[in-house]
């Protein structure tokens, strides 16, 4: 199931409170400024600073590329 | 069992209201009943699980509709996963005694809520709570305890320097002291004692009697014996918070 988009409109990262992107099929939400993924494991998004991982160039290229190709919105603005 | 009132809260159907440190999430269910759209959070993932279970049956069950479930966030009370002034309401009950940057989190509580919007922030009240640090070490001091013992004043000081005025208080829960003081002399790995025992079964049964006597003998007692206080804050809109010098950070 997906996370649900009225909590999406003003989910943001916890680090510098900014908007995410949203990877349903990946249980992810990306901040492509900080380079942060944040899982969502069993519909619970794991919002904590520590459990975030740092993506590498290539896949914070992968990421980007797919939100365009799929129309993938911040989740506010 | 609630300990905030949502009156003075001042809630409103459709409302979006977020619950720091949700717990089992017994505010989250009342605000979504109440028709707010409601976010549980809390820094456990365990806790949110359950939460998300329960609210997934009032969904079936038609307590609530898809309208009032916004869904669930595991995250730190320091580093809120939310814009500025997302929420017109916040709770956070029985949190901040958990917390030493608790200054910190109540920052990070009142930037999250909207100018105007209104916060209920819970504590266990002084004079029961000494009395609990006092009859067993245990009570407070285990990993994930409480650290500090709040006065009325300190939390008071700590909620307006956060950039809110006070609306108001109240106790909550006065027979609910008398229970952790027993819990305490009898041991907390004893929970089967005899007095602990008796005590729980009279506590189940004014739950299920809370419109008879007991409720107006506990409100009675409230002010003397209340285990939480309750504090009401209305965050300063920016036109008001110019006139002092009291930083919105």
């Amino acid at each position: 199931m997906a996370l649900d988009p009225k909590l999406l409109e003003i989910l943001a990262c916890p680090q510098d409170k900014g908007p995410l992107l949203y990877f349903a099929d990946e249980n992810s939400l990306y901040n492509p400024r900080l380079k942060r993924r944040y899982d969502v494991k069993d519909d619970i998004p794991i919002m904590l600073i520590d459990e975030a991982s740092t993506l590498d160039d290539a896949e914070d290229k992968r990421l980007l590329a797919k939100a365009e190709a799929e129309g993938i919105q911040p989740t506010f603005s | 069992m609630l300990t905030v009132n949502f009156e003075r809260l001042g809630l409103q159907r459709g409302e979006r209201l977020l619950d720091v440190g949700a717990g089992g999430g017994r505010h989250s269910f009342q605000a979504m009943k109440l028709g707010a759209v409601t976010v549980a959070l809390d820094y456990s993932a365990t806790d949110l699980k359950d939460v998300a279970a329960v609210s997934g049956a009032m969904l079936v069950e038609g307590e609530i509709s898809w309208e009032q479930y916004a869904g669930v966030a595991n995250a730190n009370a320091l580093d809120l996963p939310f814009p500025d002034n997302s929420f017109d309401r916040v709770i956070t009950s029985e949190v901040l005694e958990h917390i030493w940057d608790d200054e910190r989190a109540l920052a990070e509580m009142i930037r999250v809520l909207r100018p105007g919007g209104r916060i209920a922030v819970t504590v266990p009240n002084y004079w029961p709570e000494r009395v609990n640090w006092a009859l067993n070490w245990r009570y407070h001091d285990v990993p994930g305890g409480h650290v500090r013992i709040f006065r009325q004043r300190e939390i008071e000081a700590k909620i307006e320097r956060a950039g809110c005025y006070l609306r108001g208080s109240h106790h909550a829960h006065a027979f609910h002291s008398p229970y952790w003081w027993l819990k305490n002399i009898c041991g907390l790995d004893n929970p089967n004692a005899a007095p602990v025992r008796k005590y729980h079964d009279f506590l189940v049964w004014c739950i299920e009697n809370h419109d008879r006597w007991p409720a107006q003998a506990e409100k009675a007692l409230n002010p003397m014996l209340g285990k939480s206080f309750v504090i009401y804050g209305e965050k300063v809109t920016p036109d008001m918070a110019q006139y002092g010098k009291r930083s919105l950070a």
